[in-house]
């Protein structure tokens, strides 16, 4: 007897056997019970977009920038991604007259494999004099060099210090020391009688007191024990140290600045605060400065008090933190505030189970960078998974999809082998496992779930069927397909149920958000649209052949459209027509592709179909003399898709290309009960159903996931299964509808990016809103001559001509790319 | 790609078996002994070379999940002899720790083998209960961690202590 082959009754036996089987005391409460055997985390039925990412630095609304924030994450790249790093550190230190700003950046979890392409407010280093970079990959151990020992935290004041003026830092964490740093905006000088330029000085009192709360008599003077002057613009060796050469003790008075300079003059001055105690240790210092006038003659020097950098001096190496290091000198090109850094980052390297070896290794395989962030201990879910939780030995479903991913795609439209899928990412806010791994899977089409103790992986991918159904009962058994007693607790009935994806999920445009590696790395959209336009009944004179060109004549508009002053002007002139219509069209097929043939046709770019379109002298090569009608395309529906671990717009064509083939062409979903031995079928396991009753013969499906029942019997849902669905091709699209996203998250279930993005889309000349409004206009217009109202086909583009039937597209507004 | 179901469980699910016994492996998180492996029937089994205890017990689906989701459930222990109590006080931390359930046709108890002869589902122990007489345990699926939010690593001020304030940006 073969497995699946019971009635419902059978199974009810079976049941009783489980019961027997568990063996326990009546007492207890005895149940049937069964968790489930299969757990799906990522879904195979619609795509989702998420806001959980919207207060990421790389992928929220302000675009990649710098931030610091304790208590954020340390970010984890894969794959490479542009970043723009955390900042931890950062001195502004006096070289010689001038200043540098030494800043050290946290990119990431570490190790990586490479940080390249640094650039400061988006201008390569390269083009910037005297700039010094250090990297640290994030291994462990390593070693941060003498001159980066000093880790600062400036605090902000702007205190303008005239005389008896006082500016207060009270102290934010513990130090070892403190730096005042002063400017004079106008200068550092005097005036002599003359009028000839005179050397002024600058005097202040500095006092400090332990503790971020001081009493007024904690306060104490800072009295140098030694004075050891080094060069101008060096600092001083002793307790306080200026940047000047010139300090004079008068009282608790210091002359901390001497200068005759009519541009700007800073000076910093850094009080040694564990030194001045005796090298007693780091502690909470607070430090007050007041000011006294430098005045020479009539003039008047005011500085103001910049910042306090709170300074630890000690080696610190941030083992597995990959860090980069950038010691920048105020220029005419850099000064003011820290400029945005970005850089490209190679991100972790990781471990490949489908190699002998265990060293780690830079990879953009999605399974392999899931694997990494399950199974790490530091930055993912170590914890509670390891390797052998997976279900990646020889022949597992992690080498095997690790392999998917890898294949190598090519053909026409593919200048080069193109690897299906691939990963780039920056995890760089804190949100459930669960939704960074959706993105990652997503980008590969992968689902993951647990089945008999191992997490596995399999692919939404096309496959031969591994079982067949029927529900016929024919020699009297119901094969495969269970029994179940009729909701009105009749006879028997087939436990088959289907039902068809909702009409708002029956999506007729796909816009997918990603990141584009050859456009600086900036958020993109790219739009997928269904080409189709509905036979009003048929096309009469066929029977045409499989693969036929239609040509027809009709009306048609070109629609010359022209952005002038923020608005999109429309000039419209109606010709007749008479050219290709669809080719690969076969009698009864329901649709028609309203495009060229060939790359070379010269059509016009933009132009609409005048519906309904009465077709006349059709001709094929076989066929001549049909006739038909066209309909116009019903509502458009619009889904959204977040594809932030992808980064080349082919990748994310075939994925928007990928969901609207699915939702088009396999709209129907099914449940059934099975014995529980067919619940080895897994996700992404196709079978066939034979059903007389639904007149399926041999229809195809994709099992969704499998379960336990109460009453002891599985069950299986399915969605339809169609390998057209799977074909990847290319996308053959010139001027693709491409919008640059303004950042952040897509909210999920908001339709708004047509009016976020109208305004950006490039290459787009007619913005969805005035086609809209346009063509209700056209619509109030036909319905007053008896046509069918509604919104007119905008046939303004191509299809996609790979092959029939595959390439759906109903919208024109698509042209040909560069593949990448 | 369909996976062959362990010979014996297949057999089972056809009923050319006489049924299946649950056999659960609980780490007991320093308790003793850890981990804890009981059986639910008549008495002591041994399978994949380890001794399985007998201790009434029962569980029951806490909720019918759709099908992407993954089911918890509730692991009701009977408890007469103190056994659980004496663990529990003996300073055993269950929560956090594995549990493993494990279907086993009664055919391969004695010789069988985790690979070829068992399903398995994993599970933590979320928390547990004590009641006269009786222990529950409250299992959650091992993917509901990936509830917990990643990256793991934190910034702080004690690694990085030169974190600017948020308005002290010189």
């Amino acid at each position: 007897m073969g497995i699946g082959n019971f009635l419902l009754g059978a199974l009810q036996v079976l049941a009783g056997i489980f019961l027997t089987a568990t063996g326990l005391g009546a007492g207890l409460g005895l149940k049937l019970i069964l968790s489930g055997a299969l757990t799906i985390i990522t879904g195979l039925i619609t795509p989702q977009g998420r806001d959980g990412f919207s207060s990421s630095p790389r992928y929220g609304f302000d675009n990649v920038r710098n931030t610091t924030n304790e208590g954020g994450p340390i970010p984890v790249i894969y794959g490479r991604e542009m970043v723009a790093p955390a900042i931890i550190s950062q001195m502004i230190e006096p070289d010689g007259l001038d200043q540098r700003l030494k800043v050290l950046c946290l990119i990431g979890e570490g190790t990586i494999s490479a940080i390249t392409d640094i650039r400061l407010n988006d201008t390569p280093i390269d083009e910037f004099d005297g700039i010094q970079v250090q990297k640290w990959y994030g291994t462990d151990p390593q070693y941060l060099s003498w001159g980066w020992r000093d880790i600062g935290t400036a605090y902000a004041a702007g205190t303008r210090l005239g005389l008896n003026d006082v500016h207060t830092h009270t102290g934010k964490g513990e130090v070892d020391a403190l730096v005042l740093s002063l400017t004079f905006p106008g200068g550092l000088y005097g005036v002599h009688k003359d009028g000839g330029l005179a050397y002024a000085g600058f005097n202040c009192r500095i006092e400090w007191a332990r503790g971020s709360n001081p009493k007024a008599t904690d306060w104490k003077p800072v009295v140098p024990a030694r004075w050891q002057q080094k060069s101008v613009g060096g600092y001083w060796s002793g307790q306080v140290r200026t940047t000047t050469g010139w300090i004079h003790n008068g009282g608790n008075w210091w002359t901390v600045a001497a200068q005759r300079t009519q541009s700007a003059y800073r000076i910093q001055m850094r009080v040694d605060l564990n030194q001045f105690l005796g090298n007693a240790g780091r502690d909470v210092f607070s430090i007050r400065i007041t000011g006294a006038e430098a005045v020479h003659g009539r003039r008047t020097n005011i500085p103001t008090v910049v910042n306090v950098v709170e300074v630890q001096t000690e080696l610190k190496n941030y083992e597995n933190r990959a860090l980069l290091g950038l010691i920048i000198p105020a220029t005419a090109q850099l000064s003011g505030g820290t400029p945005k850094i970005t850089c490209l980052v190679d991100g972790l390297k990781v471990e490949d189970p489908r190699t002998a070896s265990s060293s780690k290794v830079w990879s953009r395989n999605p399974v392999l960078c899931a694997r990494d962030l399950l199974t790490s201990e530091r930055y993912g879910l170590g914890e509670f998974f390891s390797s052998s939780d997976l279900d990646e030995g020889v022949g597992g479903t992690w080498r095997t999809m690790a392999d998917y991913c890898d294949v190598a795609l090519q053909g026409p439209g593919y200048s080069q082998p193109h690897h299906r899928h691939q990963l780039d990412l920056v995890l760089d806010v804190k949100a459930p496992l669960r939704d960074w791994l959706t993105q990652i899977l997503t980008t590969a089409r992968l689902n993951l779930f647990q089945s008999d103790g191992l997490l596995r992986l399999s692919a939404d991918q096309d496959s031969a069927s591994v079982r067949a159904f029927t529900e016929d009962e024919g020699d009297g058994v119901r094969k495969g397909i269970l029994a179940a007693p009729e909701s009105s607790g009749g006879r028997m009935v087939s436990s088959l149920v289907d039902r068809m994806l909702p009409d708002s999920q029956a999506w007729t445009t796909v816009r997918a958000r990603y990141v584009d590696r050859f456009k600086d790395y900036q958020q993109q959209v790219v739009e997928i649209t269904d080409d189709r336009i509905p036979v009003d009944g048929v096309i009469v004179g066929g029977p045409f052949l499989a693969g036929e060109t239609l040509r027809a004549s009709g009306s048609y508009t070109i629609v010359y459209s022209y952005p002038w002053w923020g608005f999109t002007w429309r000039y419209t002139r109606t010709f007749t027509w008479t050219g290709f219509l669809s080719r690969n069209y076969e009698t009864g097929d329901p649709y028609v592709y309203v495009a060229p043939d060939d790359d070379t046709a010269a059509w016009p770019s933009k132009y609409e179909l005048n519906f309904p379109v009465t077709l006349t002298g059709l001709s094929s090569k076989a066929t001549t003399g049909a006739t038909g009608h066209l309909d116009e395309a019903g509502p458009e529906r619009v889904a959204e898709i977040q594809l932030y671990g992808v980064t080349r717009m082919v990748q994310a064509l075939r994925e928007a290309r990928f969901h609207i083939n699915r939702a088009q062409l396999t709209p129907r979903f099914c449940s059934f009960a099975v014995t529980l031995g067919d619940l080895d079928l897994e996700p992404g396991d196709v079978f066939s159903i034979d059903s007389a009753r639904l007149g399926w013969s041999g229809k195809l499906w994709m099992c969704l996931g499998t379960r336990y029942g109460h009453d002891g019997t599985g069950r299986v849902e399915a969605r339809e299964h169609d390998p057209d669905v799977y074909l990847d091709q290319t996308d053959h699209i010139k001027d693709p509808v491409l919008y640059k996203a303004p950042g952040g998250a897509i909210t999920p279930g908001s339709r708004s990016l047509q009016a976020a993005d109208s305004n950006q889309k490039l290459d787009q000349a007619t913005k969805p809103g005035l086609s809209k409004a346009a063509s209700g206009k056209d619509a109030g217009a036909k319905a007053a001559q008896g046509g069918k109202a509604g919104s007119s086909g905008k046939i303004t583009g191509r299809k996609p001509v790979s092959k029939a039937r595959n390439v759906w597209g109903r919208s024109g507004r698509l042209g040909w790319t560069w593949l990448r | 790609m369909a996976r062959a179901f362990p010979a014996a469980i297949a057999a089972a699910f056809r009923g050319e078996a006489l049924g299946l016994a649950y056999l659960l492996e609980l780490d007991t998180g320093g308790g003793t002994p850890d981990p804890l492996r009981i059986v639910n029937g008549d008495g002591d089994v041994e399978f994949a070379g380890s001794t399985w205890t007998v201790r009434p017990m029962e569980f029951d689906e806490t909720g019918v999940a759709p099908h992407e989701e993954a089911q918890s459930l509730q692991l009701r222990l009977a408890d007469a002899d103190g056994f659980w109590k004496a663990l529990l006080a003996s300073g055993a931390e269950l929560r956090g720790k594995r549990a493993t359930l494990f279907r086993v046709p009664r055919g391969s108890l004695g010789s069988g083998s985790v690979e070829a002869d068992s399903l398995r589902d994993t599970f933590l122990v979320e928390t547990w209960e004590r009641a006269s007489g009786a222990v529950s345990l409250d299992l959650k699926p091992l993917l509901a961690t990936l509830e917990l939010d990643v990256p793991a690593g934190t910034i702080t001020r004690k690694e990085f202590p030169g974190i600017p304030d948020i308005n002290s940006v010189p």
